[in-house]
């Protein structure tokens, strides 16, 4: 499987052999990696801007991988992880899964097994990171336009003619028209379906009908 | 053989030895004569046999002989019989021949006639010797001329002083008549005599007698008148010319004197002279001698020739004296009396003492006798009657000693009816009184008394006023029953009324506890007046029955102790037995041969002992039985003994060693005790704890299920990634050969790690016997921290080691200490189960303190102990949790204590318990 280039796994184990030999599997596989003895130095670590996955021993001495995984989600941090034990916490797991874990493995296990979830795992990472570039994009374009260019847009993807915008902003038609076309080159793009799908990506939805709701 | 080579040896030696034998006796004389031996000629002028001559020789031999080293050669001339010229010649010629090359350093002469032999014979005999003469009349000597070297003593006849003794006994003396014969000596006295007398003035007539026929001289004697004294002097030649020795005549004259006779030597003093001045030959014979020796000695050189002799004695006869009624207090008081007749007493003390003694004894005894003759009949009677009864209390003893422990009673009953018999008795009986209440048991009577042996209390017949008497030991004895019992004895009285007694005599036997025995002896329808001799004998009769009840009472004890430890022995399965230091046999009882599995007929010898013991213990037995007899100490040893049908058994034995006298080992005395039953419960109590530590451990591997598959799990993790990697960078084609190595090289590594904690997983749930070693405290404690992580990671728990020094060694099993580590760590995690998370330490610590001991503890941080707990925690089957099984702690302080340590819990401060156990420190720097 193709490695997307800027991806990165961490692995965090406390048994030194465990983290080297990961560290080997992985990098059979081509895939880039660093290695943590522990959840805290890890977190000292830098957030690396790109889709990683991180290989995480289930129990460790101080924060195990439970807490990490809830500090990380509670940081809003996509890190996907990777749970491995040599517990045989089989109980526990569900919890972890919950919580949105890729997959909880118990040691010893098949490098395909750990390899078929980096895979997924980093997978996943780079959608969600592609999908939070596109995001921060549009965002970008959003704050570009005046209150009242927004306020157009608003209306815009709600399917409204410019005469009706122009009658509900109490503005001129004509006014209306020329925000609209600011509108549709700063979001650049060339159908109100498209603006649509843009401003449904960031999250701002066309206001029910028969709202006469201000923006 | 050896006699043969003696003798050779002898001669050989004395073949030796003879040249210089000669030698040294040639060399003695040689210095002998120089200043070894004197040779001193003694001349007597007469012959040996006259009492002058004879005295004179003792005392001069003694005198000249003190000196050892004076050679004495006495010669006689007997001038008297030998006068002639040519017998002088010979005489002469004589010496010569005889003492030829003879050198003499002195000539004594004896007598006038000697010293003028000599004298005349010095120069061609003697080579001018020096010359002592004695025994010359003073005449003979006189003018001077005696040439240089000659020295001497005369006689001296004191008449002087003895005359005026003899007017002194007898003042009134008329007339003195002097005896002296016609020889020369005796005329030359005489005329000295004459002067003497002369000297007195006329106070008295005197005449000369003696010149004439002896037997005239003794006629005129016999016819004296009163007042009148004889002067004997000298006769050694009477009228008729014929010899006599003075001292005869002077006996003859005395005898035939009816007047007193003086005399002037000493030797006539017993033939019954009064007495005189005495010229004592012997005395002048030792004076010589005296003076000899100091010539000899040189020391005369300047002296003249005649020697002041010492003054003759006054001597006086007891006997004469009384003989003529002479008065004693006239005596002078230097004279010397002699022959005084001692009284009776002085001459026969013992004999006069005797006598006085004998009479004495003989009339107190004559006085005795007579008043006796009466008692003597009557002590016949009286021994007559004590020989009887001696003959009865003998036989009754003989009876008795004889007698069988059994027969004891009926010869007691047999005997108080010879007892009536003999003495007249009408009634007699052994009674039992007890308590204060005086309960009267009957237990010997004579057969057909009319009244049966009771075994227990007669009931009604209480005697506590007797019992009272009894036991104090005093002697009842009632004349007349109705007046001499005092008045609180009333049931005395009724007993006696009842029984007819009119007589009683009680004496007590003995008493053991609160029980007294005493004898009854009664008449009936008599009085009785029990004299002092009859109580006595009754006594001694008493103590006969006393003694062999004593005897019979102890002898059942004896049985009765001897059954009880014939029974504790034969309980205990004790084996007694007594081994003889000397001879190496030992006496055992069968009980004891049975444990050795030795036949009950045979010889039991020390060395057979040793051979029925176990081979393996056999030399320490033997060794330590050895150490025992030579110092003295007692030994307390465990072996076995192999019986014959090879079955083994266990054996505690104790020995002493006993000393005689003198402290030497004589013997070895013990006891014997089969404890294969003990030893048996001994082992598999061992065993038992054993199985109990092993399903422990094996309970606790249950419990570190998890902990283990975990640490397996992390070594199989990375065997498998590292293996798969490598596979897959050759499947690439990526070929780093360092990487590829350093990926083997841990799958090595972590192949060793998994196999060790394999090993280390059979070693906990092995069964195996207990090995001991060095083992450091600080590595258990760790490897107990890396079994129990996954656990306490599990719980949320930190596990922490605090250790003290580097190693800190104990002697114990590893695996075992680690169980009880292990157990103590996982009780830790399960008391903190509702500590908060951040609270939930276990603390390990090791410690080792000066005095060598090795604290460990394991401290949590949990709920603590309660009271009821910290008590029973180490108990079996006690347990806090619900599905514990309760014999963790137990089984871990069971196995700390089989190492010589303790094992406790206490609150520790703040929250939580610790849990820590101590052992002996091993001393030991080296490496385990």
């Amino acid at each position: 499987m193709p490695v997307l280039p800027d991806s990165l796994v961490f692995i965090i184990d406390d048994d030194a052999s465990v983290r080297r030999a990961l560290g080997r599997l992985l990098a059979s596989a081509g895939y880039p990696f660093e290695t943590f003895a522990s959840a805290r130095a890890f977190l000292a670590r830098t957030p690396y801007p790109g889709p990683c996955c991180i290989i995480l021993d289930f129990r460790m001495p101080g924060c195990n991988g439970l807490e990490l995984q809830k500090n990380l989600a509670a940081a809003g941090r996509e890190e996907q992880i990777i749970f491995i034990t040599g517990h045989g916490d089989i109980p526990t797991c569900a919890d972890a899964m919950k919580a949105g874990a890729i997959d909880f493995l118990p040691k010893p296990f098949r490098d395909g097994e750990l390899l078929g979830a980096v895979a997924r795992s980093l997978d996943r990472a780079g959608r969600l990171f592609r999908e939070s570039k596109e995001r921060a994009e549009i965002q970008t374009r959003i704050d570009r336009l005046t209150p009242r260019e927004r306020e157009v847009m608003q209306l815009v993807i709600a399917g409204k003619l410019n005469k009706n915008i122009a009658d509900e902003l109490e503005a001129s038609e004509k006014t209306i028209k020329v925000h609209r076309g600011r509108v549709m080159q700063k979001m650049q793009v060339f159908s109100v379906a498209e603006l649509v799908r843009l401003t449904e990506k960031v999250g701002i939805h066309p206001p029910a009908t028969g709202d006469r709701t201000k923006v | 053989m050896t006699a043969i080579l003696f003798q050779r040896f002898l001669v050989c030696g004395l073949r030796g030895i003879a040249p210089f034998l000669t030698f040294f006796y040639l060399a003695s004389v040689a210095i002998a004569q120089q200043n070894g031996p004197r040779s001193v000629l003694v001349l007597y002028g007469e012959k040996a046999e006259l009492p002058a001559i004879v005295a004179v020789k003792s005392g001069l031999d003694a005198a000249l002989t003190s000196d050892k080293n004076v050679e004495v050669y006495s010669e006689f001339l007997d001038f008297a019989r030998f006068p002639a010229q040519t017998a002088i010649q010979e005489f002469a010629s004589h010496l010569r021949s005889r003492y030829f090359g003879r050198k003499f350093d002195l000539v004594v002469t004896v007598a006038g006639s000697a010293l003028n032999f000599a004298l005349d014979h010095r120069e061609s005999l003697f080579a001018g010797a020096p010359i002592v003469f004695c025994s010359v009349d003073r005449r003979e000597v006189d003018g001077g001329h005696l040439p240089p070297g000659v020295i001497g003593f005369p006689i001296t006849f004191d008449f002087r002083r003895t005359l005026d003794l003899a007017f002194r006994l007898q003042p009134n003396t008329k007339e003195v008549v002097c005896i002296a014969g016609t020889a020369s000596f005796d005329q030359l006295w005489a005329e000295e005599c004459r002067k003497v007398l002369d000297g007195y003035g006329g106070k008295f007539t005197y005449r000369f007698i003696g010149t004439g026929p002896i037997d005239e001289t003794l006629l005129l004697v016999r016819k004296l008148p009163a007042d009148t004294i004889v002067l004997y002097i000298s006769t050694l030649r009477d009228g008729q010319g014929r010899s006599f020795l003075p001292v005869e005549v002077a006996g003859r004259v005395v005898q035939q004197s009816n007047v007193p006779v003086y005399g002037l030597a000493s030797n006539q003093l017993e033939q019954g002279i009064v007495g005189g001045s005495l010229f004592d030959f012997g005395a002048h014979g030792v004076e010589t001698g005296d003076l000899c020796r100091k010539v000899l000695a040189d020391e005369m050189l300047e002296s003249g020739s005649l020697q002041p002799a010492k003054p003759n004695r006054l001597l006086l006869n007891w006997l004469a004296l009384n003989k003529w009624h002479l008065a004693q207090s006239r005596i002078p008081k230097e004279t010397i009396v002699r022959f005084r007749e001692p009284s009776l007493w002085e001459e026969h003390p013992k004999l006069v003492v005797g006598v006085i003694v004998t009479a004495i004894l003989g009339t107190t005894l004559v006085v005795v006798l007579l008043r006796s003759v009466t008692r003597l009949r009557r002590t016949k009677r009286e021994l007559d009657d004590r020989l009887r009864f001696e003959q009865l209390v003998a036989a009754l003893s003989a009876r008795f000693v004889s007698a069988r422990f059994e027969k004891v009673d009926d010869e007691i009953n047999g005997t108080l009816s010879d007892v009536s018999k003999a003495m007249g008795l009408d009634r007699c009986a052994l009674l039992e009184l007890c308590c204060e209440e005086g309960d009267v048991r009957i237990s010997h009577q004579p057969p057909g008394n009319g009244v049966d042996v009771t075994p227990s209390p007669v009931p009604n017949l209480q005697l506590p006023w007797f019992f009272r008497q009894i036991s104090k030991g005093r002697t009842i004895a009632l004349r007349d029953v109705a007046k001499d019992l005092p008045a609180e004895a009333i049931q005395e009285k009724d007993f006696c009324r009842e029984f007819g007694i009119n007589a009683a005599l009680v004496l007590p036997l003995f008493q053991r506890g609160t029980a007294a025995r005493a004898v009854v002896y009664a008449k009936v329808d008599r009085y009785q007046m029990w004299p002092e001799s009859v109580i006595s004998e009754l006594e001694s009769i008493g103590q006969i029955f006393g003694s062999a009840l004593e005897r019979k009472q102890a002898e059942e004890l004896l049985r009765e102790s001897a059954a009880t430890l014939s029974l504790a022995t034969l309980s205990a399965d004790l084996g007694l037995w007594s081994r003889d230091l000397r001879t190496n046999q030992i006496w055992a009882t069968h009980r004891t041969r049975n444990m050795y599995d030795f036949p009950a007929d045979a010889a039991f010898t020390f060395s057979r002992f040793l051979e029925s013991l176990h081979p393996d213990d056999r030399p320490s037995t033997e060794k330590a039985i050895e150490q025992a007899v030579a110092e003295g100490q007692d030994y307390n040893l465990e072996y076995r003994v192999i019986r014959g049908n090879g079955a083994i058994r266990w054996i505690a034995a104790r020995g002493r060693v006993i000393y005689n006298a003198a402290g030497q080992p004589m013997k070895m005395m013990g006891a014997s005790f089969d404890i294969t039953e003990r030893k048996q419960r001994e082992l598999d109590t061992a065993r038992h704890r054993l199985e109990m530590a092993h399903l422990g451990r094996v309970a606790l591997m249950g419990e570190l299920t998890a902990s283990l598959a975990h640490e397996l799990n992390q070594p199989l993790t990375a065997i498998v990634s590292n293996a798969a990697a490598g596979e897959r960078f050759l499947d690439r084609g990526v070929v780093d050969l360092r990487e590829l190595h350093e990926l083997l090289h841990d799958i090595v590594t972590d192949g060793e790690r998994a196999g060790k904690i394999i090993r280390g997983i059979r070693e906990m749930i092995k069964k195996g016997e207990v090995t001991r070693g060095q083992v450091d405290m600080n590595q258990v404690v760790n490897d107990v921290v890396r079994l129990t992580k996954s656990d306490a990671l599990s719980r949320s728990c930190t596990v922490v080691a605090e250790l003290g020094p580097r190693h800190v060694w104990v002697e114990a099993d590893p695996v075992q200490l680690q169980q009880v580590l292990l157990n103590l760590v996982l009780n830790s995690f399960d008391a903190m189960r509702d500590t908060p998370v951040e609270l939930r330490r276990v603390v390990l610590s090791t410690r080792s303190d000066v005095n060598g001991i090795v604290q460990t503890g394991v401290r949590d941080f949990g709920t603590g102990l309660s009271e009821n707990a910290r008590k029973r925690i180490f108990e079996h089957f006690f347990s806090t949790k619900e599905e514990g099984l309760g014999m963790g702690l137990a089984i871990a302080r069971s196995i700390v204590e089989s190492f010589g340590g303790m094992l406790d819990a206490r609150n520790a401060p703040g929250r939580g318990a610790v849990f820590y156990f101590v052992l002996p420190a091993c001393h030991n720097a080296g490496a385990a």
